[in-house]
């Protein structure tokens, strides 16, 4: 009788040992969900699906891509607070979600509330205006209606209303916020002249490269590759800068030797040839960021966004 | 020119048939099963489209676009439950005809007129993409309210036996739809602290809880009270034919139904429910004696669905001639091509010349496949009005829920859905008007948007609107529209 209670908890305890050394070394022994925060169609969708193909080909697991819109990522985001650290859940949302969107609204979650995989890509965000103005650059375009004292733009995001809040404090005008349902309708409503300018995340870059649309600054740290000769907000001496990374999470407490094997696998993801072309087409800047350097920038954002906040009141 | 004709001719390739063949299967399953919508059935055939070739993605996409519209009338007509959210006003009349034994008559008129809308529409995008898109940018937020407006006035034309009680569920249905952030200041409102509410209330939730499974429980109440026939037994008559008489009775109603769909199609932000409702409307007020609206016209099916599938192919206007979506299944083309390196936009006619005639080829080709899937279908969907409800009820019921589920992977629009499903029957219980609701909540958000984008850029002044002839000569029709429609729903 003892001696079978003996071997049976030895054979026990040997299950179990395998079964711990097996999770260790198997990482990823099942399909790897990646959910993302915008709707099928959208650019971050795109680029994850393009990433996640090349991700399931160095991990040898199927990655699934599921969407799940809702406030600006943030749905998606506050889901994955709940979900398991075991790196089957990934979360690919905009940097702006985690880094700006608590700041603004009582969300549930905090930026400690993440383990940071990888970025791959940055939004072209842009101020644009009609041709017909002959504004060339943003301060063209705030010169010319000093006198007037106010102008007017397409709003999309709670972020651009705090930067053009900080931008018309500098310079002595009061830039109106319009508020239009997204990137289409802010170019549509440039394009009909019903506003004077619109802050556009991307949706602007066929009609610029058509010449319907000027650029008149990009918010981004460096030029957008697709259109060289447009300036950006910092070189223009404003002092205020807006990159909106493509952001892939996971929940905090992720196992070390799990994030490695992710964060290797996205900057291997990122630096291939496809994801380059890919980024190209979708006029997004070719910037790839992972583990920790990546959580040191999404933190530095964080810390920017909260001057830019204080300084906008 | 020759690229032209290759791309005419690469549409009708049997792959690229045997994709739109597909994309159109498809999308009238979607359409005849309430529960299961356009949008979700799009974001799940997105990803899909990734692996095939450019024109093969489109065409299946398209498929999936225009025959889910033309599919949604099936249910609408056959059990009162409308397969699409735009197929809502189809019930008032197509219900009726059913019941008196005439569905088959009304799922033909619901057929051509889909085909016949969505022709006038795609025909529209190939001939006038560019002037119709110069004219769509021209409309802006002053416009916009106006015309808004002009919808809001709908509900007094479709407000049924009670103008008071029409007009309370419309404005119902506008508070409803202030849930979510504010547009300029951030604010949560109404939100009780749900993320999942930030983005204001699921438009499908509604619907599919408000319009079809409220109607189950409804149905399921008169199976057990035994008040009413079971669906199954709906009595036979020998009116079923639809030929070139009927035809020439209803044409005036397609065309004209045609042209408001195709307007209000290249308009972001109205879309096919707005489109059925207005065309319906527009049809009640232009009655002759002896034509019914609401109860059995033959004429109030041809309005509804006619507008609605005109939509599909004029929202995709500003995409072509702008490279700017009009609607989700706009967006998601678009998504469809940039993945295949070809940027939608004014440029695609030069540099994508083949591919842009292609894609229109396939758009007619799609219009040719859904009439013959839809006349084949018609007869077997037909047996529909055999099917006990016993079978149907828990059928439909588990779709909703499935649908609802789908669409955003969360157990939280589940719940919204049964909430307003157990809301829909206390207002048919009470007769307050589904479709005024419906109405006031889909128009509720762009009215709010156009109103307050007019008041920033007018700087609050109302005066501003003598500057704009257009959003002028709006207001006095909506105004004459709206004083009409109230007399004419007290008589």
């Amino acid at each position: 009788m003892a001696r079978r209670l003996i071997y049976r908890t030895a054979a026990a305890f040997t299950a179990l040992a395998l079964a711990f050394s097996a999770a260790e070394a198997a990482w990823p022994e099942k399909p790897i969900t990646i959910t993302v925060g915008f709707g099928a169609g959208g650019t971050t969708d795109v680029a994850a699906r393009a990433v996640g193909e090349l991700l399931s080909k160095k991990l040898g697991q199927p990655v699934v891509i599921e969407n799940r819109p809702g406030a600006g990522g943030a749905v998606a985001a506050t889901a994955l607070t709940k979900a398991a650290p075991d790196g089957y859940n990934l979360v690919a949302t905009t940097s702006t979600t985690i880094a700006l969107d608590p700041q603004m609204t009582a969300l549930g979650y905090k930026l400690d509330d993440f383990t940071y995989i990888a970025a791959i890509g940055d939004f072209p965000e842009a101020f644009i205006a009609l041709p017909k103005h002959g504004w060339k650059t943003l301060g063209e375009a705030f010169a010319a209606n000093k006198a007037k004292g106010t102008l007017n733009y397409a709003s999309t995001t709670s972020l651009d209303r705090m930067m053009t809040k900080v931008l018309g404090k500098q310079v002595g005008l009061n830039l109106v916020p319009v508020p239009t349902k997204g990137g289409a309708e802010a170019v549509t409503q440039v394009l009909g002249g019903h506003v004077d300018l619109a802050y556009s995340s991307g949706a602007y870059y066929p009609q610029a490269k058509a010449g319907a649309l000027s650029v008149l600054a990009v918010l981004s740290d460096r030029r957008v590759a697709g259109l060289p000769d447009v300036p950006t907000l910092m070189e223009l001496g404003y002092g205020v800068s807006s990159v909106n990374l493509i952001l892939y999470i996971a929940p905090k407490g992720l196992p070390a030797d799990v994030t490695a094997k992710l964060t290797a696998a996205f900057a291997e993801a990122g630096a291939d040839p496809s994801t380059v072309a890919l980024m190209e087409k979708r006029s997004l800047n070719n910037i790839v960021e992972v583990g920790d350097k990546l959580e040191k920038t999404i933190r530095a954002h964080a810390a920017s966004y909260q001057k830019m906040i204080e300084a906008a009141k | 020119m020759s690229d032209t004709l290759l791309g005419f001719g690469d549409a009708l390739q049997p792959l690229n048939i045997a994709f739109i063949v597909l994309g159109v299967l498809l999308g009238y399953v979607i359409g005849v099963l309430p529960g299961l919508n356009r949008p979700a059935a799009l974001a799940i055939a997105v990803p899909l489209s990734y692996y095939m070739t450019p024109l093969s993605a489109v065409a299946f996409l398209i498929g999936i676009a225009k025959a889910s519209g033309a599919g949604g009338a099936t249910t609408a007509i056959l059990i009162n439950t409308p397969g699409e959210p735009n197929a809502a006003v189809t019930c008032l009349d197509g219900y009726p005809m059913a019941k008196a034994g005439k569905a088959i008559k009304a799922l033909k008129v619901a057929l051509y007129g889909s085909v016949f809308g969505d022709v006038v529409g795609t025909l529209a995008l190939i001939m006038l993409a560019r002037p119709l898109a110069e004219f769509a940018l021209r409309i802006g937020p002053i416009e916009m309210t106006t015309i808004m407006l002009f919808a809001l006035t709908l509900i007094a034309a479709l407000a049924g036996s009670s103008l008071l009680r029409g007009l309370a569920a419309g404005a119902f249905g506008v508070l409803l739809a202030t849930v979510g952030l504010d547009l300029e200041s951030g604010t949560p409102r109404l939100t009780f602290g749900q993320v999942e509410l930030l983005d204001g209330v699921p438009l499908l939730a509604v619907t599919i809880g408000m319009l079809a499974l409220s109607e189950m429980i409804i149905q399921a109440e008169g199976v057990i009270a035994k008040r009413e026939e079971p669906v199954a037994n709906l009595p036979k008559s020998d009116d079923n034919k639809f030929g070139w008489r009927e035809f020439m009775h209803v044409l005036p109603t397609f065309s004209l139904s045609s042209v408001i769909g195709t307007l209000i199609g290249i308009l972001p932000g109205l879309g096919p429910t707005v489109a059925s409702f207005a065309a319906y409307a527009a049809a009640k007020r232009l009655a002759k004696p002896g034509e019914e609206f609401g109860k059995g016209e033959i004429k109030g099916v041809a309005a509804a669905e006619t507008a609605d599938n005109a939509v599909v192919p004029a929202s995709f206007i500003p995409l072509f001639a702008l490279g700017l979506p009009g609607s989700v299944s706009a967006a998601i083309l678009i998504a469809a091509l940039t993945i295949h390196g070809v940027i939608p936009g004014p440029r695609m006619f030069v540099e994508h010349e083949r591919l842009v005639s292609g894609i229109f080829g396939t758009m007619l080709v799609t219009a040719m496949v859904m009439l013959v899937v839809g006349r084949i279908g018609l007869v077997g969907f037909a047996q529909l009005t055999r099917v006990p409800a016993t079978m149907i009820i828990p059928v439909v019921t588990v779709l909703c829920l499935l649908g609802a589920y789908l669409e955003s992977r969360s157990l939280f629009a589940v719940q919204l859905t049964i909430g307003f499903a157990i809301l829909g029957y206390i207002m048919h219980r009470f007769d307050y008007s589904r479709i005024t609701f419906l109405i006031g909540f889909v128009i509720g958000p762009q009215f709010e948007l156009s109103l307050r984008q007019s008041i920033i850029i007018s700087g609050g002044d109302i005066t501003v609107v003598a500057q704009h002839p257009l959003a002028m000569g709006i207001v006095v029709i909506a105004i004459g529209a709206g004083l009409y429609f109230m007399r004419a729903s007290r008589a």
